[in-house]
């Protein structure tokens, strides 16, 4: 996982340690430092670490989680950056339907209407570069953006191109999902997925698909974040021989509480 | 009183060993550095007239080129040994019309197994040894790692028949084998052969070699597994050998400790061996899981363990300058590398 210097800084404005510090007392507390470069980020010189983080440091797969570790270790105050949200137009909450409610923990939706998809701006794609991550556009950047800074995966659909509402299931219907980037998974009817009353959205956990993925006329979007069994993600993630950014992180026992806070900052940086 | 300078001592003592070209010369030179009337002893008597705070600073320094001394004349002294018994038998071979076939020597990992397992030995270890095609269980399971757990993913496991039969990945499937069958206090070494999916190249194969080190006793801290494991690399890479013990996870131990070395390449600066962080890693180690013993049938609350796992090949490499860790399994090695023993 890696770490910008200079976001660092910016959620421990109390932090005197050097780059190099950092990274040496990280490695002593069980996050192995495994590289350190001088990088260019909005034009000033910056560096990025490069960490090993272990099986057992799933909250350390999100710059919050890596903050929180320096922090401690320094004695530093942590401050959560605030997120403030609209109150919502409707009283009515969104439908959504777990009917797989063994295999998930927790399930989150928001409904955003009038919303404007467009090219990021050149922050956030030079951020995504150095996590070796492409942009593909603004809306599913910061679907990104938030995943590398909690540590939480979300998924984004286009409400425009579903049928009904968001079901979160356990597959015996759909033999196959093309995915986001076109191709054609063949499925085992045996896994949990994300889908609407008409056709599969999605491998919930792993990746989404192709019939609602978000592209640059989406205005109607559908945001979503779930902690799942992970034995289950880990296995649909074996058993399909996919493995994703989002799978790495949701194969392990991820904060149910999560998604509170990190669906709500992907909801403010969208409006 | 004169000048006290280690480093031209030492190299004095150096040149005139390797200029020494008989065993009973060697003894001479030995015997002006290191003997009672030596250069060495009189600078021990000489101490009494330093101001007091340099005394103990003094000490230790005579104390350490006593035995670098001491070393340079024992390889010195093996050197001559072998040297001329190969030299009067290639004499000997060319009076009788043939030519000597080259001599081999023990693989160099072999060599290094067998000075660890004397190591231990004398340290009260047995060693022990197990099978090398595995179950899920003992090389698994009993380790603190089960089925569909993240952990699986810290290694790629080569199956012989999916999920029940493999090669073993480490050589802890001994230990479990070990845990289960003895009953506490233990002490054992395992070393062996562990296999792994990895692509082979210069530094990476699938064949690789650890040495394992398990202690169950009525009380063990971490003091000792660290005193244990600075014994053993002192005694692989010589007295100045600088270790540091970082947390690092493992399943099957807790708190998990991860062993690094300094670089002896670049003395902890950084340099293309150590890829710029001055410290190498040698492996894991910890507080035996209280799981682990449970499931051996051994109270956690009566006793308690330390183990150790560390790899073997690329420091073998390293000692000896072998570049490519493929020549480790193949054939060639047996006239490329010294037989002496240089500490670092």
């Amino acid at each position: 996982m890696k770490l910008l210097y200079s976001q660092l800084k910016e959620l421990l404005p109390g932090l005197k340690a050097s780059p190099k510090e950092v990274g040496e007392k990280l490695t002593l507390a069980g996050l192995m430092l495994d590289g350190l470069s001088a990088v260019n980020y909005q034009g000033k010189s910056d560096w990025l670490l490069s960490l090993e983080v272990r099986q057992n440091r799933a909250d350390c797969l999100g710059v919050l989680g890596l903050a929180k570790e320096v922090a401690a270790y320094y004695g530093l105050r942590f401050k959560l950056p605030v997120v403030r949200l609209p109150q919502p137009s409707q009283k009515k909450a969104t439908a959504i339907r777990v009917e797989a409610k063994k295999q998930i923990k927790r399930a989150r939706a928001y409904e955003m209407t009038g919303v404007t998809n467009r090219t990021s701006p050149a922050w956030l794609k030079e951020f995504l570069k150095l996590y070796g991550i492409n942009s593909i556009n603004l809306l599913v950047d910061l679907s990104n953006y938030v995943m590398l800074f909690t540590g939480f995966p979300s998924h984004l659909l286009d409400q425009d191109k579903m049928q009904g509402s968001l079901r979160w299931t356990m597959n015996k219907d759909f033999g196959s999902l093309t995915t986001l980037d076109g191709s054609v998974i063949k499925l085992n009817r045996d896994e949990i997925i994300i889908q609407d009353d008409q056709k599969i959205l999605g491998l919930a956990g792993i990746v989404g698909g192709l019939a609602a993925a978000i592209d640059l006329k989406t205005h109607n979007v559908v945001a979503e974040m779930a902690i799942y069994d992970r034995v289950l993600v880990r296995r649909n993630a074996r058993s399909l021989k996919i493995t994703t950014e989002a799978s790495v992180r949701l194969e392990k026992d991820l904060d149910p509480e999560g998604p509170n806070y990190a669906l709500d900052l992907l909801i403010s940086l969208i409006l | 009183m004169a000048e006290f300078n280690p480093s031209s001592i030492k190299t004095r003592a150096k040149t005139e060993l390797d200029q020494t070209p008989s065993l009973a010369g060697l003894e001479e030179v030995a015997r002006r550095y290191l003997g009672p009337q030596g250069l060495i002893r009189s600078f021990f008597k000489e101490i009494g007239q330093l101001p007091e705070k340099e005394r103990k600073k003094r000490g230790a320094s005579l104390n350490l080129l006593q035995q670098e001394i001491t070393a340079l004349a024992e390889a010195r002294k093996k050197e001559l040994s072998q040297g001329l018994s190969e030299k009067a038998l290639r004499a000997e071979a060319e009076d009788l019309g043939f030519e000597l076939p080259k001599i081999g020597h023990l693989h160099p990992i072999t060599q290094t197994i067998r000075r660890l397992n004397q190591l231990f030995a004398s340290l009260g270890y047995s060693i022990l040894d197990g099978p090398e095609i595995e179950s899920d269980e003992f090389c698994f399971r009993r380790l603190n790692i089960p089925p569909d757990h993240p952990s699986r993913d810290m290694q790629d496991t080569l199956y012989i028949k999916e999920p029940d039969f493999l090669l073993r990945t480490h050589t802890s499937s001994v230990e479990t084998r070990g845990l289960a069958n003895h009953r506490p206090p233990l002490k054992f070494v395992v070393p062996g052969r562990v296999y792994r999916n990895e692509k082979v190249n210069k530094s990476n194969h699938f064949i690789f070699h650890h040495y394992q080190g398990v202690a169950v006793l009525e009380k063990v801290s971490l003091k000792d597994l660290f005193g244990t494991i600075d014994y053993l690399f002192k005694n692989l890479y010589g007295p100045r050998v600088k270790v540091r013990y970082r947390n690092k996870y493992y399943p099957e131990v807790e708190p998990g400790v991860g062993p690094d070395m300094q670089c002896f390449n670049c003395q902890g600066k950084g340099c293309s061996l150590c890829k710029g962080v001055g410290w190498i890693e040698m492996g894991g180690a910890g507080i035996i899981h209280p799981n682990l013993l449970r499931m051996a049938g051994i109270d956690p609350k009566k006793w308690r363990g330390f183990a150790f796992g560390l790899g073997l090949d690329r420091w073998v490499m390293a000692k000896y300058k072998i570049t490519d860790i493929r020549t480790l399994l193949g054939g060639n090695l047996a006239y490329q590398y010294y037989t002496n023993e240089k500490t670092l």
